[in-house]
């Protein structure tokens, strides 16, 4: 009887199995594909895209598209005729960009994510006060730092430097402030998610821990160095990760400020007026290459660095 | 000193409450001050809409009220051109992309969670790797291939690209990962198939993280602004509010000009505003990004 169950019961068993993955990837089927199409495939043609002359005009008139490796050598031949020095100098912008970033948007969402943290009344109602800024779109982000970093003696930072007992300063159209003046709000107040992530990571941390440094120390800030904060690794990970992306495919404040003068343009940027104001595809496809060969170096750095597998992260 | 004791011990309680006490009003006041700066530019934002349209500014005051207020910017921003269909387009755009995407985000999500498979590993990995591709680095080949599918003069150009959200797909499935099994297999005993399971047990248990894809995903879409100009780029006449009011000059003037811009800002926040007031209990207290970790 046993034996026959034993022997019976195991095709049966396979059979169901099956029938998950049939359920399974036919439930997948739809998502997978469409993803296939838009990032996989997207992404293997913009690389083969990168090796050749296609432009916006050859596409519209079905012209022969040639392989060719003269957008590698823009970028890498010093001597070559195109040799394309704004593409250095828009990756410097976009690096300025990302560490000022990922250093003043954590140290803000961790000190913002302490001291809600340490509240015994009103979390919350910090927690949404303190939130809502990541809610505003670029497009108004960026008419609110014309308006506060103004030319005129009027705006509000000019009024600040003249308290101070400064010049007024043309903030936007000057190459030593352009970059610094529409970096400030952002360096300040783009700290809105960290600030969540962080505060979670803190909440979630058993009190018994707490309990047991306050057994040897009273200051809180020594509690949060020496106890917390090595136990939020994750989130910093987490966050310096998304600094990281999101620091580098920056454009919205350039392009919607300065419109990348005066000093301001980056990589993004660059990328999105060679490909759709000169409509040279195959260059920007080279741009982009390299931009996110360079974000998978820092991930990969960072990984490294932490020690960290990819499903802790997930 | 057996006596002294007690009274030591008790000042010793009192100077920790009042160091405790002193403490919290720092906290507070240090947190009230970051809030008041994040706001301060968008009130001086609010000022600048409502001044009188006739106003010339005083090129040396920074106005902290508004002069002859009025609301009469926002009458003049409503009627510019174009503004309604703008809005209807907006509309339509985050609601259909929020929907068709967290109706895909559910099922994905559900499958990766929940459901044995081969290859569940592999495809999680792969799915989660693209993760690290920004999107803007794929921009060119999705316009070639958007503009191929002739998608590009219509509005579901802007919606159907993105509509597999990989980070919404690993967000809900994070909060589905931890929904017992032991649920799921007692419905399966009761006869339930995958779609009951998925509509009627774990979408209801997971509300407090679908709420907050909902809000971060209308949000998001309800503000993009770069994917909808590249569109226009290829010769879409789709306009969304945010096009609008970037290039948004109605002519009346310098001043003037300017103070319908600020009113037309403020217009287009406000849906966000009230969305977000409405949700924010949702997902600021349920503590949904700590899945994320």
């Amino acid at each position: 009887m046993m034996g026959l169950e034993a022997t019976a019961g195991n095709p049966i068993r396979k059979k169901r199995k099956n029938k998950n993955e049939v359920k399974a990837y036919s439930l997948l089927g739809f998502p997978l594909a469409w993803w296939t199409l838009f990032f996989v495939l997207a992404f293997f043609s913009a690389l083969i895209f990168s090796f050749t002359n296609v432009s916006l005009k050859s596409l519209a008139t079905g012209s022969e598209i040639k392989f060719t490796l003269d957008n590698y050598k823009n970028l890498f031949d010093v001597n070559w005729k195109n040799y394309d020095q704004n593409f250095w100098d828009s990756l410097g912008v976009t690096m300025t960009w990302t560490f000022a970033m990922a250093i003043g948007n954590n140290i803000m969402g961790l000190l913002c994510a302490f001291l809600i943290s340490q509240l015994k009344h009103g979390r919350r109602f910090f927690l949404a006060l303190l939130f809502w800024p990541s809610l505003v779109s670029g497009v108004v982000g960026s008419d609110v730092t014309q308006l506060v970093f103004g030319s005129g003696n009027n705006s509000l930072a000019n009024k600040l430097v003249m308290a101070f007992g400064g010049e007024p300063i043309q903030w936007l159209t000057d190459e030593k402030t352009a970059l610094l003046s529409i970096m400030i709000m952002p360096f300040f107040f783009g700290f809105c998610t960290k600030m969540l992530i962080y505060y979670s990571s803190i909440i979630a941390i058993p009190n018994m821990y707490k309990e047991a440094a306050l057994l040897e120390t009273k200051s809180k800030f020594k509690i949060f160095f020496t106890v917390t904060f090595p136990l939020m690794k994750n989130a910093l990970i987490l966050n310096l990760l998304l600094s990281i992306i999101d620091g580098f495919k920056i454009l919205g404040p350039m392009q919607l400020v300065t419109k990348g003068g005066y000093g301001t343009q980056s990589t993004m940027l660059y990328i999105y007026k060679t490909a759709f104001e000169d409509g040279k595809f195959g260059r920007a496809c080279a741009y982009a290459t390299i931009l996110f060969a360079i974000i998978l170096i820092f991930t990969f750095i960072q990984r490294k660095i932490s020690g960290q597998e990819v499903d802790d992260i997930e | 000193m057996t006596l002294n004791n007690p009274t030591e011990k008790s000042k010793k309680v009192a100077s920790a409450k009042r160091k405790e006490k002193s403490f919290q009003i720092i906290c507070i006041v240090v947190l009230s001050l970051i809030a008041f700066c994040q706001i301060f530019p968008f009130y001086l934002k609010l000022v600048d809409s409502l001044h009188s349209p006739e106003l010339i500014p005083d090129s040396d005051k920074l106005y902290l009220l508004p002069e002859g207020a009025t609301i009469e910017n926002y009458f003049t921003a409503l009627q510019v051109s174009g503004f309604w269909q703008a809005l209807g387009n907006t509309a339509f755009h985050s609601v259909m992309f929020t929907a068709i995407s967290l109706c895909i985000a559910i099922v994905v999500g559900y499958v990766l969670a929940k459901m044995e498979f081969k290859g569940k590993k592999f495809v999680s990995a792969i799915l989660l790797s693209t993760m690290m591709v920004p999107g803007e680095v794929l921009m060119i080949p999705n316009y070639i291939l958007v503009m191929n599918m002739g998608l590009n003069y219509s509005i579901w150009g802007l919606i159907l690209p993105g509509i597999v959200n990989i980070f919404g797909v690993f967000l809900i499935k994070q909060y589905m990962a931890n929904i017992p099994q032991s649920i799921l297999e007692s419905a399966e005993l009761d006869g339930c198939n995958e779609f009951h399971k998925m509509f009627h047990i774990v979408v209801p248990m997971s509300k407090p993280i679908l709420v907050t894809y909902v809000i971060l995903t209308f949000v998001s879409t309800w503000n993009e602004y770069l994917w909808p100009m590249v569109m226009q780029a290829s010769g879409s006449t789709v306009e969304t509010l945010q096009l609008i009011m970037y290039k948004f000059y109605p002519g009346l003037g310098n001043y003037a000009d300017g103070f319908v811009r600020s009113a037309g800002m403020i217009l287009i926040t406000i849906p966000i505003i009230i969305v977000y007031i409405i949700f924010q209990k949702y997902f600021l207290e349920q503590n949904n990004l700590s899945g994320m970790k």
